[in-house]
């Protein structure tokens, strides 16, 4: 094997584990210390108010004096969760409809892509907020954004894998061996590309992060008094000088979150494209 | 010998892999002088291309050469990278086996030549420009000052290896190395470009090192030949001596897997696993059993095929009538671009064709493989041509011989299944351990023995054929070849064997078609393409066949059908 691939799959396979771990400790904060956490993420404390850090209020408390500790791990909860669906959602639909566009080309595949094209035209924060005026904000309305967000371009990169695969004899002789179509798209084509589904909706994942952050920050995601990080961030703008606190925790949130999915899906890529070029060796 | 163009001793080539060092080439010499050809001939992983690599520097960052290497009285495994750019493309040229990757499709053909000459030999951008459009007259390409201005994909295969080699030859090197520049040509074209080689090494009196797997080129282009087998010389020696009387056992077995083209054998090997058994050959009757008797399998009735593409229609076959009866095996012969492939996909049910119907058992077969229902589909099974790309490379054999069993209901537990597959192994001569491994674990040739058994557990009537051998090794070859004629011969099964090669043609084959432009010009008997009065098309397709020195291999009097 090529002395470089080897050296950067090497590498990419300690930025996986760091990666690995660094998610791995986000989530821990994220869904366990909640329980141990002494306040409540809403209760107010009038004598608390724009406190900084010290040993009761770890990251200090915000203008109505709320722990910014126990806000950003909550925050990080409804953030993370919602992100897990989006993306599991939108890229599963996604890769669906660009498998079915891919194997049964012609019409199908004209009208499946031509109406991602259409979507895809939107920039996605312009998708978002029309989403959001047509059914309302809330976790159901950002949900359907960012599926409306994802589909698209996972349908468009699951077809480009799927026209390449589809060529290959081995599906030509599945279906003269007798298989039906549904059955050559999940036998032989879907373990072909799942692997490039998976890196997909790894960088994806990280990137619904930033969205609902986006969508908090600019105040029609979540609503308050749910704590939620882009929100935390849009609040704690206004009191940057007086409390710069009170954005430290959910940007830290943010950014440790976004890079250590991002690395993730960076050595999986790495480490797939290895095993491909070992599995493919002869062609 | 002191008037060597190139002399290599004891040359070793190392490849690094992990801690580890794989030894390609083992201590070889050879000496070449100007205005010899020598052949290197071996089967896939025997080294023969390391050496090409070595001699222009070409090993990567993994390779590492080690021995005498004089280009010209120069010390190539010496030499700085200065050095070698005043050698590659000016004093030694290379023609690669893929023309199409060889060449840079951004550029047009004769730019790519012009600017060899302008950086080696100084011409400026008008001479360079004379100077390639003069080669590639020299090559024989038809109106050379159009082909200048085309890009590498509106040429032809045959066409870009021209153009590849007047790229090589224009700077008028000393060596000329050629790795397998005739592999991917059809038989017709590769006698052309063979004629062509010969004749610039009479007119510019170059050396050059032919590198390639096909005995029967060597044996017509070459005066001398090395053959290698997994890294070391076993063989070497005047070309036509090595091949029509070779003393290592190794040499006289690859020249027994050669398809003899008058001959039906079959090759009897101990099995001692490593292949290095002597070999021994029984001769099979000529002409086969008649099979007029049996009913008539499948019938295309006048099938076409037109595909439009920006408005301008191609016509892939036309008017194609063939029958298989019940248990025969039919060729059908064409090169390139004759339609014969679309023939079989249409059979298949995985191409439409545009008018013509196909009829299995007398009864008209849907054209669309899906609208087929399994017991239909079961019935007419295929082998492709790319072992690498008919198994799937995710599914472990086990995985990919147990559907067509489950699918139509020859087992009904998987348990079942896993026992009839293990037997499926066993009739392709595998051994039952190879259930549980992935593709990339398996050779060319056992990849093939997969996809057979995988056709066989649909228990079809007819093996659809898409050159199955011909990417494999010729010894390679000669067993799958023996164990079609063995599975014909046991399960009565029908074969339509799409190939180019008129050699297996004779192995396998009672009758054969011969497509040309997506019509066919021939149709009979394997003696009656022979005949005297064969389709003018044929007869050049016979000549065009390698090998025309091992005359001792034709004997003169041929049957006529």
């Amino acid at each position: 094997m090529d002395a470089a691939a080897d050296r950067r799959t090497r590498r990419a396979d300690l930025g996986l584990r760091l990666g690995i771990i660094a998610l791995g400790v986000v989530l821990v904060l994220v869904f366990a210390a909640p329980m141990l956490l002494p306040f409540d993420a809403e209760t107010m404390s009038a004598d608390a108010i724009l406190s900084p850090p010290d040993v009761r209020h770890w990251l200090g408390t915000d203008h109505l004096g709320r722990d910014v500790f126990a806000r950003t791990v909550l925050g990080g909860r409804s953030t993370l969760a919602l992100a897990v669906a989006a993306t599991a959602l939108g890229v599963g639909i996604g890769a669906s409809v660009g498998m079915v566009a891919g194997y049964k080309a012609g019409l199908i595949d004209n009208l499946l892509m031509r109406t991602s094209d259409a979507v895809m035209a939107l920039p996605s924060l312009v998708l978002a907020m029309l989403v959001m005026v047509a059914v309302g904000s809330g976790p159901a309305a950002i949900l359907l954004a960012i599926v409306l967000i994802f589909a698209p371009r996972a349908a468009r990169i699951t077809r480009s894998v799927v026209l390449n695969v589809a060529r290959l004899d081995f599906v030509a002789a599945a279906s003269v061996v007798g298989e039906s179509q549904t059955s050559v798209l999940v036998r032989e084509i879907l373990p072909n590309v799942w692997p490039n589904i998976l890196v997909e909706a790894c960088l994806r994942f990280s990137y619904a992060i930033l969205l609902i952050s986006a969508l908090g920050y600019l105040g029609i995601g979540i609503q308050p008094p749910t704590p939620d990080w882009g929100l935390m961030i849009s609040e704690g703008a206004a009191y940057i000088t007086a409390a710069p606190w009170m954005i430290f925790g959910p940007a830290l949130g943010i950014v440790l979150a976004v890079i250590s999915v991002n690395i993730v899906g960076d050595g999986l890529q790495e480490r797939i494209g290895a095993r491909l070029r070992r599995t493919t060796a002869h062609v | 010998m002191s008037d060597a163009l190139l002399s290599i001793e004891n040359l070793w080539v190392k490849y690094r892999q992990g801690l580890s060092a794989v030894a390609a080439v083992q201590g070889v010499s050879l000496t070449l002088a100007a205005g010899e050809i020598v052949g290197v001939v071996g089967e896939s992983g025997s080294g023969k291309s390391s050496i090409g690599y070595a001699v222009m520097g070409h090993l990567g960052g993994a390779g590492h050469a080690s021995g005498m290497l004089k280009f010209d009285g120069i010390d190539l495994l010496r030499m700085d990278e200065a050095g070698w750019a005043r050698l590659r493309g000016r004093r030694m040229g290379m023609v690669y086996q893929e023309p199409q990757s060889a060449l840079n499709p951004a550029y047009t053909i004769g730019e790519q030549i012009a600017e060899g000459l302008r950086y080696h030999m100084g011409l400026s951008r008008q001479a360079a420009h004379g100077r390639a459009v003069e080669w590639l007259e020299r090559v024989h390409l038809p109106d050379p000052h159009a082909i200048y201005r085309r890009f590498p994909h509106q040429l032809s295969g045959g066409q870009l290896q021209r153009a590849v080699i007047a790229m090589a030859f224009a700077t008028e090197p000393q060596l000329v190395i050629m790795d397998e520049p005739t592999t991917g040509l059809d038989v017709t074209t590769q006698a052309r470009i063979l004629d062509l080689v010969a004749d610039l090494r009479d007119r510019t009196r170059v050396g050059i090192l032919y590198v390639s797997h096909d005995l029967r080129v060597v044996a017509d282009l070459c005066e001398r030949v090395i053959v290698m087998h997994r890294g070391l010389v076993v063989e070497e020696g005047p070309a036509v001596k090595v091949l029509t009387r070779p003393t290592a056992s190794y040499t006289k077995r690859l020249v027994a897997s050669i398809p003899d083209l008058h001959r039906r054998r079959t090759l009897l090997r101990d099995n001692t696993g490593d292949g290095e058994g002597a070999v021994c050959v029984r001769e099979l009757p000529l002409v086969p059993q008649e099979r007029r008797a049996a009913p008539t399998l499948l019938q295309t009735r006048g099938l076409g095929r037109t595909y439009q593409s920006h408005g301008r229609a191609t016509v892939a076959c036309k008017e194609v009538t063939i029958d298989v009866r019940a248990g025969e095996s039919v060729a059908l012969i064409g090169e390139s671009g004759s339609g014969k492939t679309t023939v079989a996909k249409c059979v298949l049910g995985l191409e439409r064709p545009s008018r013509g119907e196909i009829l299995l058992d007398g009864a008209p077969l849907p054209a669309s493989v899906h609208d087929r229902p399994p017991a239909l589909r079961r019935r007419i099974q295929i082998v492709f041509q790319n072992p690498d790309g008919s198994l799937n490379g995710r599914r472990t054999v086990r995985q990919t011989l147990r559907r067509p069993l489950l699918i139509h209901c020859r087992a009904r537990t998987t348990e079942e299944a896993d026992g009839l597959s293990a037997e499926l192994l066993a009739s392709v001569d595998l051994p039952q351990a190879y259930l549980d491994r992935y593709p990339h674990e398996l050779s060319g040739g056992e990849k093939q023995r997969v996809a057979i058994a995988r056709a066989l557990g649909a228990e079809p009537d007819l093996i659809v054929c898409d050159e199955p051998v011909s990417a494999l090794d010729v010894s390679v070859q000669a067993t799958v070849l023996d164990l079609c004629r063995r599975l014909q011969a046991e399960r009565g099964l029908a074969f339509l064997f799409i190939t180019h090669d008129l050699g297996v043609v004779r192995q396998i084959a009672e009758r054969a078609v011969v497509m040309l432009e997506g019509s066919i010009c021939h149709i009979g008997s394997v003696d009656s393409l022979f005949a005297a009065d064969a389709h003018p098309y044929v007869k050049n397709l016979i000549a065009s066949i390698p090998g025309r020195r091992f005359g001792a291999r034709r004997p003169p009097e041929v049957p006529v059908a």
